[in-house]
Formats: structure tokens, sequence, C-alpha cells
């Protein structure tokens, strides 16, 4: 586009300037190679999700395959990471924990990421009543603090999948919609839509097709960022007991079931589990920050 | 509008905190270093994982006069006339009221475990310094000069009024009586100062048994009429969190709740003085916390220990663990109302499935004995040979084709509820929920808490859970008349078997004790049949004590009685 | 600056908690309807007469519309009556005072342990950005940020506790059973050391180390990230190459100017992560069976005891409330852009 675009100033964000001078996936695997740490990301990402995808496919044991005679072994070469109480193997289950854990993470970073980009582009776009009511029932969500509101909004829902990405997605909903909103202020008056109005774009149009896309940079950032809390939070109820049940798969609940087992010392029950989400949610973190740097072109390396 | 502002700077704030991002190799490299050491770390300690964990120590840390007792969980009421749920609850009115008879106790070997127990044949008196029971009527003389722990005499009277209140008051304590032939407070009645007259409306055996248990302990109407409210005539409410001046063996000293229960002797017993000055039950909900506590000398007695625990504590020189066998169910329940459960193949393909021997061995660890009927062993006329469930998936696959499920299709899905705090259970039913798996019945583990467990449990409303029974009295036909009998309170799978019905209704009240036997095993027959419950196990009552501790006494309702017990 | 006028302010935002309060607490009203479950047969047994049930149904308000039960809440509110308990069946005040010391007293020493820890790390990062120190600030707070903080308190636990015996067990305040403390603060350790009991101070010195410790590392993270992020740039802005190039020493330069000004992004992140650590200290009780809120309330969402699940989001939230009030105050109050 012909506008420059450089002039304009947003907190934080990022505005793709003049069309690449080299193609774009080139160009982001050189930003990659000066930026070691989110290489690091990005390939512990990967790892989490084709564990996810193939994982159940090629585990060599059956995860809910309840065998008492090994019990709680100790990891060795049959089982890396030992069994649990019920003699189920412990590697298979993390691996395919992955999936669901996956699962609800992208379900709920996806859902709350809709709504609440909606609702403060919305607010920030359209401005007066509609945005003092947007945000003030915002306040009143974050005026619980997070883990807190999950907790009353998964029991009341009872345990279960659809439990935890609910919660989980409604305490990140005010994060998205008040970065949104802010965003969609500076943008609304910068140049290149001034110039949008102009020509004569409806205002849907100029929204959609103008507006939002150059708001997405930071959207990015913080939706991968926020797969990483999530996956801790999501943890964190099936452990509680107020999300996934017992016996599922799930490297929160594992947690939970090694913790039975505390004073016995079969301390791998609740350590790979939790070294699984602590890897994940390592990965997402520097991924996003990582994101950031790649395409703030502040930062970017030249 | 400031809020505004904050957030906005907060939105700024926050990105550029995500700015501080790590774009260098040394970075990455302690980063791989971190994880890497992690690995590391857990390889050492795997290789050198100390056998028994933290240290256990043979001394004591309390003093010779207290006992300080761990126990599981915190008062639910202070109120004989509704107590049913906490053991805690229990043994402290156990403790401080005195019932007007009791068993005496016998020295006895079970499943060769030999303890000092009770002999529930034989009955003493307590407050009561004689007893006559002549036909309809059951008449109890008390002893010369008692009085409360206030000082207020206890007469024929008061005994009577304390009755009335345990009618009145609708808890569940007057089921005790109800159901052994005294259905209201005017079937009590004081004939003098001394002498209280309970009379049935026909003769049985159950009246002297169901009367030993703390249920029936009268409350001094003084004290009931000195905090009744308009609304609550029989002070309810008041009792409920504050415990009435008792005449047992200790006195309540202080009540801190979700901390501490402490007892302390009480000074003008009418009986043997107990040898212990003071007894603190220190509520401690977790098991696995209970244990730490009596393995480092901080408690000296434990309730409910882990069972998977018990052998280990057996190796300590300075513990010893009791283990009781009794006629406790632990069963396998069945929503006979729900399907598939309303058919009784489905509920036999169920029974065929239950892994018996894993849950025996690998969840009680031999703590337990088998269960295969539901009047369990140690009761008098338990008759397993009519059970045949052995466990055989081929069987069970074939009943569940039989009840028109082929291979589980067509079954509903099924929700196995067990309380949360009760980790057997839960491991029971994850053993249960795989092999029924394999015969296609798709079975999810749900665990609630005490208190809506019970809830939905007396509500009907629970599909399949696992739950226990212990019968206080050790009489079949009490046992069977709360969990057969179709017009049971507590018959929570709705079974219902006319012909079981009418055997309860003879000889539930019966004199005739050779009929009563065989009336028994006739309804045991019938009830194996139908297998309304699959009976998983007899589980032991444990108890975790140090060395030191003497004096335990193991009576049916499984209370302490602090009376008898001593640290040498 | 006007002292009057930032009170006045301090007044303004003060009563605009109200209506957000008010708000929340209808919120979580609102949840305990959608749970099923008739809270009056767990409290009084099914054996009642129907006639008691409807007479107990009608004290605890139950027979009333739902609007009519959350006024009828709100006038108890305001004499300090906020229910009974379905659990301990005294008043949910009563016992949040009891289990509120417990609490505090973790979370504060997690908190300062935290921010102690936190500020000057991320200064020291900042000044030596890209050296090794930068280094290691920048993985340890990446690493903190990313452990699950229950799993982090079962690691320490075992590693301290099972495998070193160093420090106690999931045992509560005092590592030990039967030792009885009168609170005078509810602060253990303040309130030994004021009777002179040395034995009571360091039992509860050790049985907090590894729950504040806990709580502590993953709230240091952020604030740490935040503190080398703002004083990164702080130190690269204009003013403060001004200062060092008219020969002011570095310690100054740092101390009064650089930090100042860094002071309000970094108070911001400590307050967003008071809010985090109020929902984290819910799981480290657990873990450590601390006998404070967070065990309470979790005992309270296992048994659906809507009263006491209610005062603890009521009380949790209006603390949160209060703490970034008071961020806002001190924001104003250091901001000179800010205008009240």
């Amino acid at each position: 586009m012909a506008i420059d675009e450089s002039r304009v100033i947003v907190p934080g964000a990022v505005l793709t300037a003049a069309p690449p001078v080299v193609g774009r996936f080139s160009d982001f695997v050189y930003q990659l190679r000066g930026n070691p740490a989110t290489f690091a990301g990005l390939f512990i990402v990967a790892v989490i999700f084709i564990s996810a995808l193939i994982g159940p496919l090629i585990a060599p044991y059956d995860p809910y395959g309840v065998n008492l005679g090994d019990a709680a072994l100790q990891p060795s070469l049959s089982h890396p990471f030992g069994t649990d109480q019920y003699g189920e193997d412990i590697l298979t289950r993390v691996v395919v924990a992955a999936r669901l854990d996956l699962l609800m993470v992208l379900s709920a970073v996806v859902a709350s990421t809709v709504i609440g980009v909606t609702l403060g582009a919305l607010a920030g776009f359209f401005g007066h009543y509609f945005d003092e009511g947007v945000m003030r029932s915002q306040d009143v969500l974050q005026a619980f603090p997070r883990f807190v509101f999950a907790m009353a909004v998964a029991w009341a829902l009872g345990p279960g999948v659809v439990t935890v990405i609910v919660a989980t997605a409604a305490i990140n909903i005010p994060g998205y919609a008040r970065l949104m909103r802010s965003l969609m202020l500076s943008v609304k008056e910068a140049q290149f839509a001034l110039a949008a109005v102009a020509v004569g774009n409806s205002r849907w149009r100029l929204l959609w097709r103008h507006l939002l896309p150059n708001c997405l940079t930071p959207i990015i950032v913080l939706s991968t960022l926020q797969c990483g809390f999530t996956i801790l939070e999501a943890a964190g109820l099936s452990f509680i007991g107020l999300g996934v049940r017992v016996p599922q798969a799930e490297w929160g609940v594992m947690i939970a079931m090694g913790l039975q087992d505390f004073l016995q010392g079969h301390w791998w029950i609740y350590t790979f589990p939790g070294l699984a989400i602590a890897f994940a949610v390592l990965g997402f973190n520097l991924l996003g920050d990582g994101l950031q740097d790649i395409l703030d072109p502040k930062r970017r390396r030249v | 509008m400031r809020r505004l502002e904050r957030s906005r700077q907060e939105e700024v704030a926050a990105l550029e905190a995500f700015r501080a991002s790590l774009t260098r190799r040394d970075v990455l490299k302690i980063g791989i270093g971190a994880a890497v050491s992690f690995s590391v770390l857990d390889a050492v300690l795997a290789a050198c994982s100390p056998a028994n964990g933290p240290s256990t120590t043979s001394t004591s840390k309390t003093p010779t006069d207290t006992l300080v007792v761990a126990v599981e969980g915190d008062i639910d009421t202070f109120d004989p006339a509704f107590t049913v749920g906490s053991k805690p609850a229990q043994t402290t009115i156990q403790n401080t009221f005195d019932q007007l008879t009791q068993y005496k106790h016998q020295d006895k070997t079970v499943a060769g475990v030999s303890f000092t127990g009770v002999d529930t044949e034989s009955i003493d008196g307590m407050l009561a310094e004689s007893f006559e029971v002549k036909g309809n009527q059951a008449i109890f003389t008390l002893r010369q000069g008692l009085t409360y722990q206030d000082g207020t005499p206890i007469t024929a009277q008061v005994i009577e009024q304390g009755y009335k209140r345990v009618f009145a008051a609708q808890g569940i304590s007057y089921f005790l009586l109800s159901m052994a032939a005294v259905p209201d407070g005017n079937h009590i009645k004081a004939l003098d100062d001394r002498r209280v007259a309970i009379n049935m409306d026909a003769p049985n055996l159950l009246l002297m048994k169901n009367n030993t248990m703390h249920n029936t302990s009268s409350v001094d109407i003084k004290d009931v009429k000195a905090h009744a409210t308009p609304t609550d005539p029989w002070a309810t409410e008041y009792f409920k969190k504050q415990l009435a001046p008792g005449n047992g063996p200790f006195i309540l000293d202080e009540y801190v709740p979700g901390d501490r229960i402490v007892m302390k002797a009480n000074p003008s017993y009418y009986g043997t003085k107990p040898k212990l000055a003071k007894v603190i039950q220190k509520i401690v909900p977790d098991a696995s916390e209970r244990e730490l506590l009596i393995k480092r000398g901080e408690v000296d007695m434990i309730m409910v220990p882990p069972v998977q625990d018990l052998d280990n504590l057996k190796q300590d020189p300075g513990l010893q663990v009791l283990t009781f066998p009794n006629p406790r169910n632990l069963f396998l329940e069945m929503n006979n109302k729900m399907a598939p459960f309303d058919k009784k193949a489905a509920r036999q393909a169920v029974s065929y499935a239950v892994p018996y021997d894993n849950i025996l061995k690998d969840v009680f660890h031999g703590y337990a004995q088998t269960n295969r009927s539901v009047v369990g062993n140690g009761m008098p006329s338990s008759e397993f040979s009519y059970w045949n469930y052995n466990t055989d998936l081929k069987k069970a696959a074939d009943m569940l084709a039989s009840a028109g499920f082929p291979n589980g299709q067509g079954a509903p899905p099924i929700t196995l509820t067990v309380r949360a705090d009760w980790q057997e259970a839960e491991r029971a039913a994850v053993l249960i929920q795989s092999n029924l798996k394999k015969i296609g019945l798709n079975v999810s583990i749900q665990k609630v808490a005490f208190a809506p467990f019970n809830e939905q449990e007396q509500g009907r409303k629970l599909h399949m859970w696992i739950d226990e029974w212990l019968s206080w009295v050790n009489d079949p036909w009490y046992h069977m008349s709360w969990n057969v009998s179709s017009d049971s309170p507590t018959n929570y799978v709705s079974y219902s078997n006319p012909q079981v019905d009418a055997l309860v209704k003879k000889w539930t009240l019966s004199l005739d004790v050779q009929g009563r036997l065989q009336g028994s095993k006739d309804a045991q027959k019938l009830v194996t049949d139908d297998a309304p419950h699959a009976f998983l196990v007899g589980p032991n009552w444990n108890v975790v004590l140090r060395k030191n501790v003497k004096g335990y006494v193991y009576y049916n309702d499984e209370l302490n009685r602090y009376a008898y017990m001593y640290k040498s | 600056m006007g002292s009057t006028r930032l009170l006045l302010y301090a007044a303004r935002r003060l009563l605009f908690i109200v209506p957000v309060l008010l708000v929340a607490l209808f919120l979580t009203f609102a949840l305990t309807r959608i749970v099923p479950g008739n809270p009056i047969d767990r409290v009084a047994g099914p054996y009642i007469s129907v006639e008691r049930r409807a007479e107990l149904k009608h004290i605890a308000y139950l027979d009333r519309p739902f609007y009519e039960q959350f006024v009828l809440y709100l006038r108890d509110l305001s004499q300090g009556k906020m229910g009974t308990s379905y659990t301990t069946a005294q008043d949910v005040s009563k016992d949040l005072r009891q289990r509120f010391p417990a609490t505090f007293e973790l979370v504060t020493y997690g908190m300062l342990f935290a921010v102690l820890v936190a500020i000057p790390l991320g200064i020291a990062a900042a000044i030596k950005k890209d050296t090794w120190i930068d280094s290691v600030v920048r993985a340890v707070s990446v690493l903190g940020v990313s452990l699950p903080i229950f799993w982090l308190g079962l690691m320490l636990l075992y590693v301290f506790f099972f495998y070193l015996d160093w420090l106690p067990g999931p045992v509560g305040r005092t590592g030990t059973a039967v030792r009885f403390a009168q609170p005078i603060t509810g602060f253990l350790t303040i309130d030994s050391l004021l009777k002179g009991d040395f034995e009571l101070f360091w039992l509860a010195v050790k049985a907090l180390v590894l729950p504040c410790f806990t709580l502590g590392f993953v709230a240091m993270a952020p604030v740490a990230r935040m503190t080398r992020a703002v004083m990164v740039e702080v130190l690269q802005s204009d003013y403060v190459r001004t200062a060092r190039s008219l020969g002011l020493p570095f310690r100054v330069v740092v101390l009064r100017h650089a930090l100042k000004n860094a002071m309000i992004p970094i108070l911001t992140i400590i307050a967003a992560v008071y809010g985090y650590a109020l929902g984290g200290e819910v799981l480290v009780e657990i873990i450590f069976s601390w006998p404070g809120l967070g065990q309470y309330s979790y005992n309270a969402l296992l048994s659906s005891d809507f009263p006491a699940i209610q005062g603890f989001v009521l009380l949790v939230t209006f603390v949160y409330m209060v703490i970034y009030l008071a961020l806002d105050i001190t924001t104003a109050a250091l901001d000179p852009r800010v205008q009240y």
C-alpha cells in the first residue's frame, strides 16, 4: 500500500510496513536464526503438537491399561517414566495427555480470542455507551482473581472437559477485550484509516478489512502466551478435581494421582507430568516472546 | 475513567514486559541446561530413593497422661438424636454420655485375629444398676446418686424426657427405637424416681441391643429448655455445635471447629475413673498426614489409616497396627430403578465382571475379608454358599447380552460415584471401570465430597456408587431391615422383592431364635440371586497406635472408649 | 500534589468499588444457583418431617424468589452476617476470620520474598544487560512463569521433606500436631516472638519456608521480568543519559531517578501478581495442608457449601480490589501525567 504507515504509533503493536523485500517465509527463517530462544520455543511447541497428533497412535502401551502386577514401577528401560499405581505406563499417558490438554487449551484460547477481540473491537470502534458498557462488564470480570473465578465457574458447571474450556476461556476474555480496544482506539485515527474512509469505505468494511488486520500482531502474541497460561490453569483445575476426571490421561490429573502415593516415595508418578506441563508452557512463552520480537519492526534483526 | 488509564498503562506495561525476551544464545544454553539438569537430578534421585521416606521415631512427644488422637473429620453435630455421619462426633458423644445399659467385654478371635471386643449377647447395666425384661416391658432401675457433670441429678423423669426428645427432635436416632416396636415417646414412662419403663408394642430381641448405642442418650431437659427457641422447642440448632453437659467418664474441655476436640476426665464420674487425664482429638482430614504425624511421634493414635501403608507401618518398631475383621459390607451399589440396572441380568453381569481378588489384595492389601452375601462374615447366619459370581468376563458378557445389551450396545453410559477422600474406594472404582470396559460398558468415575455424596445417595439420584455399611447391632434382621427391605429409608438402591419383604416382616421382631436364623438364610439366597449390589469385600477396621498405648476395646460401633485406654 | 485532592480521589475510587463488588457478588450468587442440589437436605438430614423441612427452608430464605434472596443476603451482610456455613454450622464471617491469619501470613511472606528478590534481580539484570547475570535472571524468570505452582510445591516437598528431612511435611503451620498458640496478631512468627516462645517461632518459620518459597518463586518471575524491562528502557532514556553525562554517580542515578520512574509499571505488575497469588495460594494451601482460606474454599467447593463459597469469593475479591485501589492511588500520586 502506498500510504506511509511508518508514522503510525500504536502502543506495543506492529504494523506491517512496505511490501517485503524478500519472501515472507525466508525472512521468517532469517529472523529465527538470530533468535535461538524463539527457535527453541517453536521447536518445543512443534514437539507438543506432534505428540498430540501421532502420540496416541504410536504409543507402546494402552494409556488406560490397568495392570496391577506392574503397579508403581520405577523408571526403567521398558517404562522410561515408570508406571502409576494402577500399572499404566506414564510415558504413554504423558504423550496421550498432550492431545487432551492441547485440545482444551486451543479451544479455550480460540474462544476467548474471538469473543474478547470482538467485544474490544466493537467497543473501541463504536465508542460511547457501548464502550462504557463493555468495559464495565470487563471490570467486573476482572475484579475476581483469575484462578478463583475459574474455580467458581468450574464448580458451578461440574467437572469435565467442556467445563475446563469454558472456565479458562472466561477468565481470558477481558485481556483481549482491553487490548483490542486500546489498539482499535489508536488505529482508528491512523492515517491509513482516515484515507480508507475518505475513499468511501463503509464502517463495517473499514473495521473488517482495514483496521482489524493491523491489530493482529499483538493479538497473536497474546494468544500464544495465553496458551501457556491456560495450560497451567487447566492443569490446576484438574488437579483439584474440578476439571477433567480421574483416571483420564491429563497432566493435572496425573499429578493428583501422584500425590496419593507421595508418602510411599513414588516420585515419578507426579514428576513427569509436571515436567511435561513446564516444558509445554516454556515453549509457548518462548515462542510468544520471540514472535513479539520478530514481528516488531523496531526489534527486528536487519 | 482512571481505570481506563491504568489499564492502558497496564497493557503497555505488560507488553513491554513481554519484550524482555531471550534473544541470546546463553539463555538458550541455560534453558537447555536447566531441562537437562532436571532429568539428571531425577535420575540421581531414582538411583538413591530412600526406602521408607521421612525418618520414623520410636520416641513419643506427648505426655503420659494425655492421649493425642488424629481423627479423620470434624463434628457434624453434637446432638445424640441426630448423629449419623461423623465418627469423631459420635466418639465424643459416646465418651461424654453413658447409656442405660452396655455390652460386656469379651476376648475373641475372628479370622485369625485376637483382640478384646464385646459380647453382643450379654448386656450389663451402665447408668442402670439393674434391669428386667418381662413380656412387652423393659424396666431399668437407675443407680443411686447419679448426676450430670454439672451436678444435676439424673432421675427417671429426666431419662423419660430425654427419650421423648429423641422422638420429638426428628433426627435419625428414633428409628432405632421405632424398629424395636417403640414407635413414640409415650411408650417411655418413669415409674418412680429411679425406675424407667420402656413399653414395646410387641416383645422382640432388638430393643436391648439398640438401646446400648449412644444415639438414645438422654440430654438433660433442663439444658434443652435453657436453649429452646419458639421455632426450635427442642434446641436442635443449639446442640448442633454445643455439647450438652453429659454424665460419662469424660467432659468436653475445648472444641475449636476444624482443629481439635479436647476432653478431660470427669472428676465426678460414678464408675471406674479413666486412667487418662486428657484426650486431644486433632482433626486431620488427610490420611497421609495422619500417618506422618504418628510416624513422627506427634500423636499416639490415628483413625482410618491409609490401607496401602499398613504393611510399612507394621515394620516400625514404635508402632502397633490393629486390624479388626468385622461384618462390614463394601457394596458396589447399582440403582435398581435406573437403566441398565433395572434388569437383573445386567446387575448379575456386573457382579461377574468385578475383579474381587484384585480388590482384596491390591486395594486392601489383605486387610479385609471376602464378602459373599449381604450378611457379612461375623454376623450370625451369614451364608456364602449361594454366591457364585466368580470373576468371569465371558460369563459377564453373556449375561449382559441376555439382558438385551450385547457387547454393551444400547446400554447408557454409567457414572460411578465415589466419596472424594476415600482412596480405597477410588482405586476399586478404577479397577471395576477397567473390567466393565472390557465387556462394553462405558463407565466414568465421579468423586464427590462427603456431604453432597450423602445428599445424592439419600435422594436416590446416584447411578452406580461404592459405599459401605456396618450394622452396629450384630443381628441379621436388624441388618436386613435397613438394607433389603423395600420400605427402608436407607435402601438407596431401591431394591424391592416382595418375598424378601415378607421374610423381613415375619422375622425381625420374632422371638424364635432358630427360625430367625433359618429365615435369614432363605432371604440371603433370594438377595444374592437378585444381585441388587455386588459384594466387593469386607474391609477390616484399622487403627494404628504407638506401642505404649494400651486398652483399646473394639466395640461394634467402632467408637473409641477412652475410659479403658492408658499409656504405659 | 495537593493531598486533599488525592484524598478526594481516593474516596471517589473507594466508592467506585461498591457497585463492582455488588455485581461481582451477584454473579457468585447466580453461580451457586446453577449447581444442582438441595442444601436443606444436607443440613437437616432426610428423616425430618415435611413441616420442619419447610421451616428450615424458610429460615434459610430458600423459599423466596432469587432476587429477594439476594437482597436479604445484602441486608444480612450489612449487619456483618454472611450466612451459616453448611459444614461448620457457624457464621461464614467467623469462619473467614478464623482462617484469615494463616493465609495472610503465608501470602505476605511469599510476596515479600518475591518482591525483595525480584526487584534487585531485575535491576541487576538491567544494569548488566547482556552479561551472564542478565541471562541467569531471564532464564530463572521464564522458568518461574512456566512451572505449575502446585507441582513446584510437590517437588520441593519431596526433596526437602521426604528425601532430606530438613523441613516439616504438610502438617500445618507449626509442623507438629499439638502446639496451640493464642493469637495476638495472627502471625505465628510475630506472636511467638512477642511471647518469647522461641521454640514455637522456629517451628513456625520452618513450616513457612516451603509454602512461601513456592508462592514466592512463581510470583517473583513476572515481577523480575517487568523490573528488568522497565529499567532497561529507563536507563536508555534521555533524562537518565543526561543525568549520567552531567557526572552524577551511577548509584544515585539508578536509585533516585531511574527507579522512581520505573515504579509505576513495577507496582502495576506487583498488583497483578498479588491477584495471581490470591488464586495460586489456594493450590499451595492444598498441597501443604495449610489451615487457611484456600483450604477452606476448596472444602467449601467440594461440599457445595454455598454461603462459604460466596463469603470466600466476596472476601478475596474485596482484597483484590483494595490492592488495585492502593495501586491507583499510588500511581496517581507518583505520576504527574495522571489527573485527579
